[in-house]
């Protein structure tokens, strides 16, 4: 009996695998529950963002750019190419303006996507 | 749990190997000595001997802003906490007995220096390349030389 | 008979990452061999040098794939040393969750890649399947799976609450059952003992003379484990064991990291029973002032190794970094000589190579 046990030690987990459903999950064609705090793609509430440019200045990745003319005019751009994903702006940002999403950032062959305008404030 | 008696230490480096040997606190979490860089291997062989002690995490080597001209090395050992030995190297020779002989594992440590600072170990067989490209002419990447 | 010399890499499928080894091989036997490394050498150290102590923790994380909080956490005490701050014991607990969660991902991972070279494919997928408990884990407290962003100068980023806990609980306790199942296999699996047993040992000797860390020094017998040697808090307040092994051979490295994986799991649920209530956080300047500090912590493949400088700016002034694979990558021509060919992978798989963290 101690030798068939060690002999057949992965026949258990074999006829396990017939029974078991497959754990792998039907993406793209199945949606994707991702959790509550996956860092995907930036969003920001332009009511909150000033342009103050705390964001940029401490991102890693060069993911942020912030074009800035006066207090009044500016251009806040996100290349999701770039970024890292790290949460940074987030907790950099003293205005809880910009955040993180749960949605997945997908792949994408148009080269408008590359550059997302987040917020543009003329004078 | 504290396994270096640190003054014992130095007090017998410097009674063994009759050089200075300066104890500093500069380095936090670490226990300090500056040591000329000719002793190193006298130094090493102590470690090993006396006290042994022969784990070596790690080779540094950096130039400070305020002191371009020389190229300080840091020896990292440990034995339950770390003691390190600190020495300097005037940029026109930087020369190094290695230590590889008595403590292999410091091998890839010099290479590294070796490649990227410059630095050339005596006492030891010549280094191949290991980080750099075979082809690599140009002077070593992270050494900074003012002209 | 013959030698001739064979070379492997930079680009191999046996090889994960590009390491390039040039053996010298006569018949079945491997004679010995060189190494080269360089080939992700991404010089994160200078790169370090011309960032903000901020942006450096994300750049830090990238230096592996695998333990990438270990990096961060050692990172992150270096910079508070120099500081003088100390961080709230919530969040040194919750560095310390996140370590071990790090160290069960990455063993099962080395486990599943060890399988797959001996050609077990059974356990690669109950490996990697239980690994996924693990990650998910990781991604629904921190957000992301390997890349964490745990840490912060000053503390972590994220507080535990009810509903992570819970979680946390129960895909340990059904760990519990996977990695026994698994170890039972594993110790009873005659094609695995087949493969691994006897395959390049390394004595304790040589394991010292090399500097070895980690896994690789314990499974040779040498009883070293800087979590109980030189630990930061909490680990000095925490109780385990430490495994070793005195073969020193590839089944001693399966047994001494599927052991550490269990011990892993109930230091897991020790943190959690003891977690501290209070912040997570403290603030922390962005300048540092000037100083210097080395911090050492055990990552999943042994000892990492920071040296940081810092000259009163918000950049490092210097930092030094020490990665574990590199004690064990100067040892592997040593254990690539006297044998088989077909011994190869096992030998490469047993010392769990991360070549991007070797290089920076
Ligand atoms: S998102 Fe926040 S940090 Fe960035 S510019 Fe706007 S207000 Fe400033
Ligand atoms: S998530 Fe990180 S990399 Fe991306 S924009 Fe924010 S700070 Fe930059």
């Amino acid at each position: 009996m101690e030798k068939f046990k060690k002999r057949f030690s992965l026949l258990s987990a074999i006829i396990q695998a017939w029974f078991d459903k497959p754990e792998t999950v039907g993406y793209p064609f199945l949606p994707l529950v991702l959790p509550e705090g996956f860092r995907g793609a930036i969003v920001i509430d332009p009511d909150k963002c000033t342009g103050c440019g705390l964001c940029v200045r401490d991102c890693p990745a060069g993911g942020l750019r912030l074009e800035k003319k006066s207090r009044d005019e500016f251009k806040l751009m996100h290349h999701p190419a770039s970024c890292a994903y790290c949460g940074q702006c987030e907790r950099s940002c003293l205005r809880g303006a910009i955040s993180h999403s749960n949605a997945l950032v997908a792949a994408t062959t148009d080269a408008r996507e590359l550059v997302v305008v987040l917020k543009e404030k003329q004078g | 749990m504290s396994q270096i008696r640190f003054d014992e230490w130095v007090r017998e480096i410097r009674e063994a190997v009759g050089c200075e040997c300066e104890p500093y606190d500069g380095i936090q979490n670490e226990y300090t000595i500056r040591i000329p860089a000719a002793n190193l291997r006298d130094v090493m062989g102590i470690l090993k001997d006396r006290f042994d002690c022969y784990h070596l995490s790690a080779i540094t080597a950096q130039q400070h802003e305020d002191r371009p001209e020389e190229l300080e090395v840091i020896y990292h050992f440990w034995k339950g906490e770390g003691i390190s030995f600190v020495m300097t190297l005037p940029l026109e020779s930087l020369v190094i007995e290695s230590i590889t002989p008595d403590l292999p594992g410091a091998d890839f440590y010099e290479r590294e220096l070796a490649e990227l600072y410059g630095v050339s170990f005596s006492g030891r067989e010549e280094i191949p390349p290991l980080l750099l490209p075979d082809d690599w002419n140009q002077p070593p990447p992270f050494l900074s030389k003012k002209d | 008979m013959r030698k001739i010399t064979v070379p492997i890499g930079p680009q191999h499928p046996l090889l994960k990452e590009p390491l390039s080894m040039k053996l010298e091989i006569s018949g079945e036997r491997v004679l010995g061999g060189t190494l080269r490394l360089g080939y992700v050498h991404r010089g994160i150290e200078k790169l370090a040098q011309q960032r903000t102590y901020v942006q450096n923790v994300h750049l830090i994380e990238r230096i592996c794939g695998i333990c990438s909080h270990v990096h961060t956490t050692t990172y992150c005490s270096a910079v508070e040393a120099i500081l003088g701050i100390e961080i709230p014991p919530r969040a040194q607990y919750i560095r310390a969750l996140m370590c071990e969660l790090e160290r069960i991902h990455s063993h099962l991972l080395w486990l599943g890649i060890l399988a797959k070279h001996v050609g077990l494919d059974t356990i690669f997928m109950h490996a990697w399947h239980d690994r996924e408990l693990v990650l998910d884990i990781m991604e629904s407290i921190s957000g992301g799976r390997v890349s964490h962003a745990a840490n912060e100068i000053g503390g972590v980023r994220f507080d535990l609450d009810e509903e992570n806990e819970t979680l946390i609980r129960t895909n340990i306790s059904k760990l519990h059952d996977q990695v026994s199942g698994v170890l039972d296999v594993i110790e009873n699996e005659p094609a695995l003992q087949a493969r691994t047993r006897g395959v390049a040992p390394i004595s304790t000797d040589l394991i010292r003379q090399y500097c070895m860390v980690g896994p690789i020094a314990r499974a040779s017998g040498l009883d070293v484990d800087l979590r109980r040697d030189d630990p930061w808090p909490p680990y000095d307040r925490l109780d385990f064991n430490v495994i070793t092994h005195p073969d020193g051979d590839a089944w001693a490295r399966t047994i001494v990291r599927a052991e550490e994986t269990r011990e892993s799991l109930h230091l897991c649920e020790a943190i959690l029973r003891d977690l501290p209530g209070g912040d997570v956080t403290v603030r922390a300047p962005r300048k540092v002032p000037a100083g210097e500090a080395v911090t050492r912590s055990e990552a999943p493949r042994g000892e990492v190794f920071y040296y940081l400088r810092s000259d009163g700016s918000d950049q490092p002034a210097r930092l030094k970094i020490r990665t574990p694979t590199l004690p064990a990558l100067s040892l592997l021509p040593e254990q690539l000589s006297a044998i088989n060919v077909a011994d190869i992978p096992v030998v490469l798989a047993g010392i769990d190579l991360c070549i991007a963290c070797a290089d920076r």
